[in-house]
C-alpha cells in the first residue's frame, strides 16, 4: 500500500494528528505503569499467607475484676474455647497474624552482636500453636506443654526455645542447618528447635514479613488475646457462639471478636482502593482516547468525501478505502505508541526515584501498546466503514 | 457586547448537541478524577494547626547507637524516652512543651445500667492545652504541681463528657477509669485536628483520646502505651515497669511552643546542652545527628502522612486530565474549523477577528463551566466509591475550598484547550463557508 499519499494527506491535517498521537502516547505510558503497579498489589494481596486465614478467629477480651490470676483465667479460656464444638484449635497469642501489631527485633547467629544479624517478627503462641494457625512443621519438632514459659507483665524474659519461618531459618543459617543452632540477642540466647514452611509476619508490606519466629510464650498483657481455629463453614457460626460462651463464663469483660478475614481485609484496604483507583483511570484514559481515535477518523472521513469518491470513481475497491484509513490511523497510533513508551519508561524512572518502586516490566508496555493498538483500529472502523459507502458519484459534483 | 457573545455561544452549542456533550462530559471525567485524588491528597496533607504550625516543634533525639535507628534511614526516632521526655518537660526551654502517650481505659459510667465501655487515653503534661489551643467547656487544665505531686485528676473530652456525666459541668465530680477514680478539673469543646499530628504513631486518622491525665501518674498506674510503637535498642534494666521507664526505649511524643520561628536556632542549642549533659551519664553514643527539632508540617512529611499512593494517584489524575484536554482540542477544532456556522457570516460581514475569538472563548468557558458542574458531581462519585473501599472519611469529603479549586481549573483548562483552535477559527477564510 502507498504511505506516501496517506501521509502527504495527513499532512494537510497534521495538528489533529499529531494531538491523537500524544494522546495515545501519554495513554500508553500511564496504562503500562498503571498496569504494572495494579499486578504488584494483586500478587501481594493474593500472596500465600501461610496461615489458614479462611477459618481463623481472632478473640481478646479485657478484664473488668481486679485482682484475677492472669494465667489462671487465660487457662480456663483455653479450655472454654477448645470444648467449643466446631473448634478445631484455640492458642494464646501475641499479636494476630497480619493484624499490624506486634514485636520486631533482630538477632544475630553468635553471641555479643556478632555473625549474621538478621531482623524479624516474634509471636507468642502455646503447645497448640502451630495447629492453630495451621503451620507445617518441615524441619525439627513442634512445641511441647513443658516447652511453654509464662512472662509477667514487665518481664524481660524471653523463651530458650523458637520455631522459625523457613525464610528465617534461611537467613540465619543459609547451610540450612538451622535446627539446632543457638541465635543471639543482647546476651539472650534462642535455640530453633523446629522450623515451618512458611507464615507471615504482622505487618505486611515490609520487607521482613516472612521473617518470622514463634516462641512458646504466655505473656500477660492488658488485653489477652487468641487465635481460634474453626472446622471449615463453622467460622461465622462460632464467632457469635465465642463471644456468648466467654460473657457467659465471665460476664465482668469486654469480648472483641474479628475474622481473620476481616483482619486481613483491613491491612490491604489501602492496597484494594489503590486498584480499583488506577483501573478506573487507566480504563477512564483508554476511553477518552478512543473518543479522540473515532473523533479524527470520522473528521478525516468527512473531509475527504470528495477525493474517496473521486477514488471510488478511479476504481478503487471499497477495502482499498476500508485499507487507507485503517493505516492511516495505524500510523498515528504507532507514532503514538512509540512517544508513549518512551513516556512509560520516564514515568516510571520518575516513580522509582520519588516513591522507590519497582522497575516497569516491559512486558506491561508490551500489553499496554497491544490493547492500544488494537483498540485505535477497532475505533476507526465504524468512520471507515461509512468512508466505503461514499459513492462514486460524489467526484462529479462541484461543492 | 458580552451578553451578544454568550446568546450567540448558547446557541452554538446547542446547534451541535452530540460534540457539545462529549467535551463537557471529557473536561467533567477530566476535573473528577483530578478533584477525587486531589481531595484526598489535598486533606491528608493540610495543616491541622494552622495559626502555629511554623512554631510548634518536634524534638527527635537520637539515643541509638551508631549505625542503628528504628526510623530506617539513621535519622533520630521519631519519639523520645519516657525519661527524656520529661526531661525536656522539666527543662522548660521554650514556650510550652508538653510530653506524653496514648493508652487505653477502661471507663465505668456512674450510671450503673450502661455497660463499661473500652477507649483511648492520653497521659500529658499540663501545657498540652495552651500550646495546642484546646478550648474548655468547663474548667481549665490541671496545675504544674498537680502534675508534680501526681494528682488523680482528669481532663474529659467533650464526647466523654456528653457519655459519661450527659453533657453536664462535670467539674469536681468523679470519674472511673480502669481500677482508680479520677477528679474532673477541666472538659474540653469538641476539639478534633486533623490529621491528629501529636500523634500520628497511634494513627494520624484516629479520634482524640477522651480521657486525658497526667504523665506523672505513668509510674503509678503503671499506664502501658495504647497504639503506637516502642523502639529499643537494649532490653529494660529489670522486670518492673519502672525499668522501662527509665530504658533507652523510645515510645512517647513531645513537642514545644517557641514564641517565633526564629527561635529554632536558639532552642536546638538548648536541647543539645541538654544532650551533651546526658553524656555524662553514658548515654547518646552518636556525635552526628543527634538533636532534630521540625515544625509540624515537617515531622509530619518526614512520618509520611500523606501515602506514596495519594501522591501516584494525583499524578496519574493530573496525566488523565491532560490527556482528556488534548482530546477537548482536537472536538474543538472540529468544531470550530468544519462547521463554523454564523461566525463565517459574521467575518465576511466585517466583524474582527478579535470580536471572533472572544465568541469563541465565551462558547469555550460555558464548557468548562459545565464540565466543572458534572467533574464535582462524578468528584462526589467518586469519594463516595473510595468511602465504600473504607477510605478514612476525614480525607475523602468534598471541600468547599475545592469546590472552588474544581471550577477554576475546569474553566481554566478548558480556555487553555479552547485557545488553539478559537485563535484558528476566528482566522477562518469565510468564503469557502458561504458557497452553496
Amino acid at each position: 500500500m502507498e504511505i506516501r499519499p496517506i501521509l502527504s494527506a495527513m499532512m494537510r491535517q497534521k495538528v489533529r494528528a499529531i494531538l491523537i498521537a500524544g494522546q495515545i502516547a501519554l495513554t500508553v505510558a500511564v496504562t503500562a505503569n498503571a498496569l504494572f503497579l495494579v499486578k504488584q498489589r494483586v500478587d501481594l494481596m493474593s500472596r500465600d499467607h501461610g496461615f489458614d486465614a479462611p477459618n481463623l478467629i481472632y478473640v481478646s477480651y479485657t478484664d473488668l475484676r481486679s485482682g484475677v490470676d492472669y494465667f489462671d483465667a487465660v487457662d480456663a479460656d483455653l479450655r472454654l474455647l477448645r470444648g467449643l464444638p466446631g473448634v478445631v484449635g484455640a492458642t494464646p497469642v501475641g499479636a494476630p497474624p497480619a493484624g499490624s501489631g506486634g514485636n520486631g527485633e533482630c538477632f544475630t547467629t553468635q553471641d555479643g552482636d556478632l555473625g549474621t544479624e538478621v531482623c524479624h517478627n516474634r509471636n507468642k503462641v502455646d503447645e497448640e500453636g502451630l495447629a492453630t494457625l495451621g503451620l507445617r512443621l518441615v524441619a525439627g519438632r513442634d512445641f511441647t506443654r513443658e516447652d511453654v514459659t509464662f512472662e509477667g507483665r514487665d518481664d524481660r524474659g524471653y523463651a530458650s526455645r523458637a520455631i522459625v519461618t523457613q525464610a528465617l531459618a534461611d537467613s540465619f543459617f543459609p547451610d540450612g542447618d538451622a535446627v539446632g543452632q543457638v541465635v543471639y540477642s543482647d546476651g539472650v540466647a534462642v535455640t530453633i528447635i523446629g522450623i515451618v514452611e512458611h507464615m507471615l509476619g504482622p505487618w505486611i508490606h515490609d520487607d521482613s514479613v516472612a521473617r518470622v519466629m514463634l516462641q512458646p510464650t504466655v505473656r500477660q498483657v492488658d488485653h489477652p488475646r487468641f487465635m481460634v481455629r474453626a472446622a471449615p463453614g463453622e467460622r461465622d457460626r462460632l464467632v457469635a457462639e465465642i463471644e456468648e460462651a466467654m460473657l457467659a463464663a465471665t460476664p465482668e469483660r469486654l469480648v472483641r471478636i474479628r475474622t481473620q478475614a476481616e483482619l486481613l481485609e483491613r491491612v490491604y484496604r489501602g492496597d484494594r482502593a489503590m486498584v480499583k483507583m488506577l483501573l478506573l483511570v487507566v480504563c477512564l484514559m483508554i476511553l477518552v482516547t478512543s473518543v479522540g481515535i473515532v473523533g479524527l477518523a470520522s473528521s478525516s472521513v468527512s473531509q475527504r468525501t470528495k477525493q474517496i469518491g473521486t477514488r471510488r470513481a478511479l476504481g478503487a475497491r471499497r477495502r482499498d478505502i476500508l485499507r487507507y484509513f485503517l493505516i492511516e490511523s495505524g500510523l498515528v497510533t504507532s507514532a503514538g505508541i512509540l512517544l508513549g513508551a518512551l513516556g512509560a519508561i520516564a514515568l516510571n524512572q520518575w516513580m522509582v526515584q520519588t516513591f522507590s518502586l519497582e522497575r516497569l516490566d516491559l512486558r506491561w508496555l508490551l500489553l499496554a501498546a497491544a490493547s492500544i493498538m488494537a483498540l485505535s483500529l477497532l475505533a476507526t472502523l465504524p468512520p471507515a466503514r461509512r468512508a466505503t459507502r461514499v459513492s462514486p458519484s460524489v467526484a462529479t459534483r462541484t461543492v | 457586547m458580552w451578553r451578544y457573545h454568550f446568546q450567540t455561544a448558547l446557541k452554538s452549542l446547542r446547534r451541535n448537541p452530540w460534540l457539545t456533550s462529549i467535551v463537557i462530559a471529557t473536561i467533567g471525567l477530566g476535573i473528577g478524577v483530578c478533584m477525587t485524588t486531589l481531595t484526598v491528597y489535598y486533606l491528608s496533607s493540610r495543616d491541622p494547626i494552622p495559626a502555629k504550625s511554623d512554631r510548634i516543634v518536634a524534638v527527635r533525639l537520637h539515643n541509638w547507637p551508631v549505625g542503628e535507628s528504628p526510623t530506617g534511614g539513621d535519622d533520630p526516632p521519631f519519639e523520645l524516652t519516657y525519661r527524656d521526655a520529661q526531661g525536656l518537660v522539666e527543662q522548660g526551654f521554650a514556650k510550652h512543651q508538653a510530653a506524653g502517650y496514648n493508652t487505653d481505659l477502661v471507663i465505668h459510667p456512674e450510671d450503673e445500667k450502661q455497660r463499661p465501655y473500652l477507649t483511648e487515653g492520653r497521659l500529658t503534661t499540663p501545657e498540652f492545652f495552651p500550646m495546642f489551643d484546646v478550648d474548655f467547656a468547663y474548667g481549665a487544665p490541671w496545675t504544674k504541681e498537680q502534675e508534680r505531686d501526681r494528682r488523680m485528676v482528669a481532663v474529659l473530652s467533650s464526647e466523654a463528657n456528653d457519655k459519661i456525666f450527659g453533657g453536664e459541668n462535670s467539674v469536681g465530680r468523679q470519674v472511673r477509669a480502669d481500677d482508680s477514680s479520677f477528679t474532673v478539673v477541666g472538659v474540653l469543646k469538641p476539639w478534633k485536628p486533623l490529621p491528629r499530628f501529636y500523634d500520628v504513631n497511634a494513627g494520624a486518622w484516629e479520634e482524640t483520646e477522651e480521657v486525658f491525665i497526667p504523665l506523672s501518674l505513668s509510674p503509678v498506674l503503671e499506664a502501658r502505651k495504647g497504639d503506637g510503637n516502642t523502639s529499643c535498642f537494649a532490653e529494660a534494666d529489670g522486670d518492673t515497669w519502672q525499668a522501662f521507664l527509665d530504658s533507652e526505649c523510645v515510645w512517647v511524643q513531645f513537642w514545644a511552643e517557641l514564641t517565633s520561628p526564629a527561635d529554632l536556632d536558639q532552642y536546638q542549642s538548648m536541647v543539645e546542652g541538654y544532650v551533651a549533659s546526658q553524656r555524662d551519664l553514658g548515654r547518646f553514643p552518636r556525635t552526628e545527628n543527634v538533636v532534630l527539632v521540625q515544625d509540624v508540617m515537617t515531622y509530619l512529611r518526614d512520618f509520611g502522612v500523606v501515602d506514596d499512593d495519594a501522591r501516584v494517584l494525583l499524578g496519574l489524575a493530573f496525566l488523565f486530565l491532560a490527556v482528556c484536554l488534548v482530546n477537548v482540542v482536537g472536538l474543538l477544532l472540529d468544531k470550530f474549523l468544519l462547521n463554523p456556522g454564523e461566525l463565517a457570516v459574521r467575518r465576511a460581514l466585517g466583524a474582527r477577528r478579535k470580536t471572533l475569538l472572544a465568541q469563541r472563548l465565551v462558547e469555550v468557558a460555558i464548557l468548562g463551566l459545565g464540565g466543572a458542574a458534572l467533574g464535582l458531581a462524578f468528584a462526589l462519585a467518586g469519594l463516595q466509591l473510595l468511602r465504600t473501599m473504607n477510605v478514612e472519611e476525614e480525607v475523602s469529603h468534598l471541600d468547599p475550598k475545592l469546590m472552588l479549586v474544581a471550577v477554576g481549573l475546569s474553566v481554566g483548562s478548558a480556555l487553555l484547550a479552547g485557545l488553539y483552535p478559537a485563535w484558528r477559527g476566528s482566522r477562518i477564510p469565510p468564503a469557502r463557508y458561504l458557497r452553496t
